[in-house]
């Protein structure tokens, strides 16, 4: 079907219609209203519905943030009046995002101006603390749905130093490089052309000028890292670097002294200077996606503290055990606690994934992570923020760290022997000569060193990898780092969430489950759920097919919980069961079931559930083909005859797990020495996401992401993936392929150096021209790659 | 008759006029590389002033029109 909102595209299951147009629901009419007023209608005319669909309904609370110390965690700035803020808004996409928030002036007149850092995903806002003050600030982007990340300003680290250090090495080598290159040329042409020698001397002392800071200063991270691994008593790819770059140094300086030649100058800063792109395009690579949230980000910064004096709120950071907190409605618990107060309910989604609310009553623990629902409740803290349940996973989580891979575990063991086996070539060449022919044992001796050009090894991993994530990011698979590719290459069985994950979250089907005689209450139902936005509503709004709504008196929503009001003389309660009626209702499924009250009598219930996406059946035929494949859900088998005719094996189909029987399960595969690879939809199957050897998130945008996994993936190109997966193994063949060309070039090379026949000129242009080539090459070949997997380049 | 006799003249001036001596290669290397070194500095200053951080929004801002705001209508 063809309807998409105008503000957010996306095809939902219902739409409303407004200024002639179709919105996909009331939060997406209210931005466009709110453009539309302040004629920053450009917005939708730079890009097609850039809109962002945000279910949340903006009533979250900010104000903690008029909090002295909390407020100045946050400002860059503040003096009084002007006061500056970076925020980061994960959320901006596109070039209107853009637009919009350096706009951001036409809506307030307090905000004087805006700047976004669009790779950071950050708005850099200038405000008159005056006119418009912090909370204000926040609650704005909330209402253009552009809500903001609330974080302390030390969490948001300096703009990476070690990026523009990287950037100068580079383009100080690539100076010296094309200067070097030019005036080398008399050299190479001074068969054809008769120059005078002293200018080919001096050419050459300037090149030697030239190639000091080259040496010194851009090839310094090599020499530094190849130095502290000696002192560890290990040899990594770097040391054959740093011996050839430092050989052909040395011998081309010797040659200009003694002036028997001219030296080498151009390979030595031609070979720093691609060595220097292959790690600025894997930096680049891994920069583009920051993968970093921190669970802080989640919590808000200010809590409210209840003391003898009072309620004040203080910044989360300063809470102790024993501490008396106050918990509103929607507010996330922030330090695992004990209940004081009364009942409540706690949303746990962020932890656990259950959408379920648990009760709680006075006495139990609440982790740290839950969302309260109802109203407010005092707690008391029982372990400090950082040392929370939550806080452990996450710190789990971060020290994992990537683990080694096979090629690039294979390439420290490689260039081992390669340092090795150069050093020991050399040494015996040189012997060979001093005995045979000694005029032509220090040229024998350099020119081995030289030649031998560990650059495949350090080139082509990067560059491969490197390409092969930049295609997947195009097809809607981001992973954390290129190393990820390889773990992909290495899957054999591939274990699949169900929900969020085969199914859509933000679609529903509802049946009803009522008595004949209470049907007659929809028209009432109907016209309660108009008022509320929440996305369980407007499904049931849909499903009713009565037309006949009734006058509505009263109404009020308690979010998370349900709604209550009069509706013609009846009072209707709609919502969670606890809060529909006390008594015990029969509960047989887990799905999610609203049910409603009349006149505090339980009348019946809506069941809703998830439908599956279009692309499941594909998803699961191409990948049950090709991979030894599971699934594994939270849910009923009802649906357990449907998927396991598309895929068989009912035996790898579980339902009813829990987060700990994925994770257990996951283990068990691991232990029979299958490597697993986990889709799940993050926040639910965090566990399991960790343990599998690589874990997948599904995520409907791209901008919310879990810790706990090496890849996002859109869910609308899980129909590609097994491509992706094929694809991942395909291009470990190209870094073998560039191997074997390294190889074969050190062969030719080594042999011709060894006897003494290497002149000068080969050697000069053998060795960027290798490096060329395996860059070339790989670039190449992985997109050829691309294209055989059908996917685009 | 007399436009040959010009022409070997002037290419004879010109035969002498060719000065062997290019030593001013020396100078002229020198020269080059300070300018070349003028542009190595100006990147540098350009990667510190941090105009590297952000390579894609300038491209779109480029193309942002620069609106009056209307008065309300």
């Amino acid at each position: 079907m063809g309807k998409v909102c105008f503000h957010c595209g996306s095809s939902s299951g219902s739409f409303v219609v407004h200024d002639e147009k179709d919105f996909c629901c009331q939060g997406c009419v209210a931005v466009y209203d709110i453009l539309r007023e302040n004629k920053l209608y450009t917005y939708y005319d730079l890009e097609n519905a850039p809109g962002i669909r945000q279910d949340s309904d903006g009533s979250a609370d900010y104000s903690y943030l008029e909090q002295e110390e909390i407020k100045m965690s946050v400002l860059d700035f503040y003096d009084g009046h002007l006061a500056r803020v970076r925020l980061r808004i994960p959320s901006i996409h596109c070039s209107s995002c853009i637009w919009l928030l350096e706009n951001l002036s036409r809506l307030h007149k307090g905000i004087l101006s805006s700047q976004v850092n669009f790779t950071k995903k950050e708005v850099s806002i200038s405000f008159n603390e005056e006119l418009i003050r912090l909370p204000q600030l926040i609650a704005l982007l909330d209402s253009i749905h552009y809500k903001p990340l609330i974080r302390e300003k030390t969490a948001t680290a300096k703009p990476g130093n070690s990026g523009k250090s990287l950037l100068i090495k580079l383009g100080v080598a690539g100076f010296a490089f094309g200067n070097v290159m030019l005036l080398s040329f008399p050299d190479y042409l001074s068969e054809t052309i008769s120059i005078q020698d002293n200018f080919i001397q001096y050419f050459g002392w300037v090149s030697l000028v030239l190639s000091i800071p080259v040496l010194l200063y851009s090839a310094s991270d090599y020499f530094m890292s190849a130095w502290k691994n000696l002192r560890k008593r290990t040899v990594s790819i770097d040391l054959p670097i740093a011996i050839g770059i430092l050989t052909i140094f040395l011998r081309s300086t010797y040659e200009l002294f003694t002036t028997s030649g001219t030296g080498y100058f151009d390979s030595m800063t031609g070979l720093v200077f691609f060595l220097l792109i292959g790690k600025w395009y894997q930096d680049k690579t891994y920069q583009a996606l920051n993968f970093e949230s921190d669970y802080t980000s989640y919590f808000p910064l200010g809590i409210t503290l209840i003391t003898g004096e009072g309620e004040n709120i203080v910044p989360i950071r300063k809470l102790k055990a024993g501490d008396r907190i106050r918990i509103r409605n929607q507010e996330i618990i922030p330090a695992d606690a004990l209940l004081d107060s009364g009942n409540t309910l706690i949303d746990y989604s962020f932890i656990t994934g259950e959408s379920v609310p648990v009760k709680k009553k006075r006495g139990d623990r609440i982790f740290a992570g839950g969302r309260q629902l109802g109203k407010s409740v005092e707690l008391i803290v029982e372990k400090e923020v950082e040392t929370s349940y939550l806080a452990q996973l996450w710190k789990e989580r971060k020290s994992e760290g990537t683990d080694s891979t096979f090629v690039s575990g294979m390439l420290d063991k490689v260039s081992r022997y390669f340092t090795l086996s150069i050093l020991l070539i050399s040494a015996i060449t040189s012997i060979f000569w001093l005995i045979a022919n000694p005029s032509l044992a220090l040229t024998a001796f350099t020119s081995v060193l030289i030649v031998a050009c560990p650059c495949a090894l350090a080139l082509s991993v990067p560059f491969t990898y490197g390409h092969v994530q930049h295609i997947l990011g195009k097809e809607n698979l981001f992973l954390r780092h290129s190393s990820v590719v390889e773990k992909l290459a290495s899957v054999n069985t591939v274990v699949l969430d169900k929900t969020g994950t085969l199914t859509d979250n933000r679609k529903f089907e509802v049946t009803d489950d009522f008595s004949s005689e209470t049907a007659g209450i929809f028209n009432a139902v109907k016209a309660l759920v108009r008022h509320s936005f929440h996305p369980l509503s407007r499904a049931i709004y849909e499903h009713l097919s009565t037309n006949k709504e009734e006058e509505t008196d009263s109404f009020n929503e308690i979010i998370g919980v349900g709604l209550e009001g009069i509706v013609g003389e009846k009072h209707l309660k709609i919502g969670a069961r606890e809060f529909v009626s006390d008594g015990s209702v029969l509960q047989n499924d887990n799905s999610t079931r609203v049910f409603v009250s009349v006149n505090d009598r339980l009348a019946g219930s809506f069941k809703i559930r998830n439908v599956f996406r279009d692309n499941w059946k594909e998803v699961v035929q191409t990948l049950s083909q090709d991979y030894e494949f599971h699934l594994l859900s939270g849910d009923t088998e009802q649906e357990k005859s449907t998927i396991q005719q598309v895929s068989g094996h009912p035996e790898q189909l579980r339902f009813q797990q829990s987060p700990e029987d994925k994770l257990k399960y996951i283990r068990r595969l691991k232990s029979k020495g299958k490597y697993t690879l986990m889709v799940g939809d993050g926040l639910n199957d965090a566990g399991a996401l960790r343990e599998s050897n690589v874990g997948i998130s599904v995520a409907e945008d791209v901008y919310q992401f879990s810790p706990s996994s090496d890849a996002i993936i859109q869910a609308s190109a899980m129909n590609k993936l097994h491509w992706m997966l094929k694809f991942a193994k395909a291009s470990l063949r190209v870094v073998w392929i560039s191997f074997v060309f390294s190889f074969l070039y050190n062969i030719v090379g080594i042999w011709y150096a060894a006897s003494g026949r290497l002149s000068p000129l080969v050697a000069a242009v053998l060795m960027p021209l290798s490096s060329v080539t395996i860059v070339v090459l790989a670039t190449l070949l992985t997109r050829a790659l691309g294209r055989k997997y059908k996917l685009k380049g | 008759m007399g436009e040959r006799r010009i022409f070997l003249s002037v290419f004879l001036l010109i035969l002498d006029l060719q000065n062997e001596n290019m030593s001013v290669i020396f100078l002229l290397i020198l020269i080059s590389l300070v300018v070349a070194v003028v542009f190595l500095g100006a990147f540098i200053w350009a990667v510190r002033s941090n105009q590297y951080e952000d390579d894609y929004s300038p491209s779109v801002r480029m193309l942002f029109d620069d609106e009056q705001p209307d008065k309300a209508s």
